[in-house]
């Protein structure tokens, strides 16, 4: 079986499995619309206000959420044993990870896509002109969060105290996502609007960098 | 002095420094070669490395002393 | 290669009295130069003093971090667990070089600017490359078993160090759009100055290797530790 096959198989497991209950989802999409409202309160949300915080704190809840639900990905094999099977499966092994990574990745876009009009209801910003772009961030700036974070499930999955290791491994490797998904966005609803080419090359560089890291990885990390 | 006195102001506020106003630069020199205060910053600087460095090495030697006697009563008990 | 075996070439890898008295006799130079020999400067008086060893400090960290790299790659082709060694011995050592950094740069930012503090792209960039190998440091101590811990800890090296250039742009670029007062900045640089930061850096590099080796020793020791219990456990 290639690895496009192969990951596509268990592309579509995790999607049917989280669609069967979508606990994950639904929770997750809680978690971040709860981390906006809270955030209402740390500071005025004016409209200009808004334009200035806003993307920071909502990119913010993007990457807290992410690393709490992360977790899952390695953590769902674990109890019912599924990995040891997986890997018994005649695939490069990083047809796993690969398979994985475009879920979360799905999950997590999914997830953005249903709160960025509720945040941008909830502090008076103006995204439906801006949509495609605001789009574009988002998927560059969650694959990164989706390949990071899955690669560090893995490594978590393997420790103690998993549930904060994860955070604390994954946050400081996304510190430049978050940067450079903050100032994109930004500038992107900015009156008027600018599409920061530098940021997005960034974000794309980043993304690259990590899958590749992913990729090479990848086997020694499922081994055993 | 003239300049002392203009300047005066800005020794004890060195944060106004920040703003980058001619008066400022002006007085940018003389606010930073007063005071006895800075040759203390520059002893607790070079104390801190010190303190740093000499820290992290009793640590390690500290682990290694504890290593050696581990390896000294696992001989012992396995004779 | 049996524990006993390994520690025996861990310890040739000893610090022998000639390299500590050579990195002692640089390091004194250095200092000599850091504090009597280099020019005062202009605007910022003898405070600015404390620049020669906060920059090659910062510069030391991030050429420790590079054998973090190094070392995780180095294990996950060979399973040698001496890389596993040398990988957590640089970090440790960087994340005490950093620490030098982010101590001295307000102690300098004090009496120059008023403030402990500013987001400059040095200080917030090593303070992020801090917080990343404090978190390297924080994993391993949370795997118990030595080639599983080897192993993870790796990935995660390699991942962090890749993140190193990232972390530096974004920041770097990020300020250049939000300018902030810049710590850690020489001020106006003449060649004397040039000169001694070279030789601060050289004897930065000289207490590095210094204290790397020192640390592997450590972690070559406690494998041989684990090799024991292991066997004493099998006996029993």
């Amino acid at each position: 079986m290639t690895l496009a096959r192969a990951a596509g198989v268990i592309l579509s497991k995790e999607l049917r499995t989280e669609f069967r209950s979508r606990e994950l989802l639904g929770t997750t999409a809680v978690f971040v619309l709860i981390v906006i409202v809270l955030f209402s309160f740390t500071f005025n949300p004016t409209s200009s206000e808004s334009r200035r915080f806003g993307p920071g704190l909502l990119w913010l809840a993007f990457l807290f959420a992410g690393s709490l639900m992360l977790q899952s990905s390695f953590l769902r094999e674990q109890t019912n044993d599924t990995l040891a099977a997986l890997r018994l499966a005649p695939i490069d092994p990083f047809s796993i990870l690969a398979g994985k990574i475009t879920a979360n990745f799905l999950f997590l876009l999914l997830v953005e896509v249903i709160l960025l009009p509720v945040f941008a209801v909830l502090y008076n910003v103006a995204i439906l002109p801006v949509l495609a772009q605001l789009l574009l961030i988002l998927a560059l700036g969650t694959i990164g969060l989706a390949a990071t974070g899955t690669v560090f499930s893995a490594v978590a999955a393997q420790a103690r105290l998993r549930e904060l290791l994860l955070p604390l491994l994954l946050l400081p490797v996304l510190a430049p996502v978050l940067i450079a998904s903050t100032e994109a966005t930004i500038a992107i609803l900015r009156d008027p609007p600018e599409l920061s080419l530098v940021w997005l090359t960034f974000l794309s560089c980043f993304d690259v960098v990590f899958l590749t890291a992913a990729w090479m990885v990848g086997e020694y990390l499922l081994e055993e | 002095m003239a300049q002392a006195s203009a300047c005066e102001h800005w020794v004890d506020n060195r944060s106004e420094l920040l703003q980058e106003t001619p008066q400022a630069e002006a007085c940018a020199t003389y606010a930073g070669r007063t005071g006895m205060k800075n040759l203390n910053f520059l002893a607790a600087a070079y104390i801190a490395i010190w303190l740093i460095f000499c820290g992290y090495v009793l640590s390690v030697a500290r682990r290694m002393a504890n290593l050696k006697d581990d390896i000294r009563r696992l001989k012992q008990d396995g004779k | 290669m049996s524990t006993e075996a390994q520690t025996e070439t861990a310890n040739r890898a000893v610090i022998s009295t000639p390299s500590i008295l050579a990195v002692f006799l640089l390091l004194a130079a250095a200092s000599y130069g850091a504090l009597i020999w280099a020019p005062t400067e202009s605007t910022m008086g003898l405070v600015q003093r404390i620049f020669y060893f906060h920059v090659s400090s910062a510069w030391t960290g991030f050429v420790s971090f590079i054998l973090v790299f190094i070392g995780s790659v180095a294990y996950l082709r060979t399973r040698a667990l001496k890389w596993d060694w040398l990988s957590v011995a640089s970090a440790e050592v960087g994340v005490a070089f950093f620490t030098v950094v982010l101590v001295t740069g307000p102690i300098w930012a004090k009496p120059v600017w008023g403030i402990w503090w500013t987001w400059d792209a040095r200080l917030t960039s090593s303070f992020l490359l801090w917080v990343l190998f404090v978190s390297y440091l924080v994993l391993r101590t949370l795997v118990e078993e030595p080639e599983r811990r080897a192993l993870v800890s790796a990935v995660f090296g390699i991942f962090a160090a890749l993140d190193i250039p990232l972390v530096y742009f974004s920041i770097w670029w990020f300020r250049t759009q939000h300018p902030q007062p810049v710590i850690g900045d020489g001020g106006s640089l003449d060649a004397r100055m040039g000169w001694v930061l070279l030789l601060c850096w050289a004897a930065t590099l000289g207490v590095m290797t210094v204290l790397i080796r020192l640390r592997y020793r450590l972690e070559a020791l406690r494998a041989e530790v684990d090799a024991y219990r292991m066997e004493a456990s099998r006996n029993a």
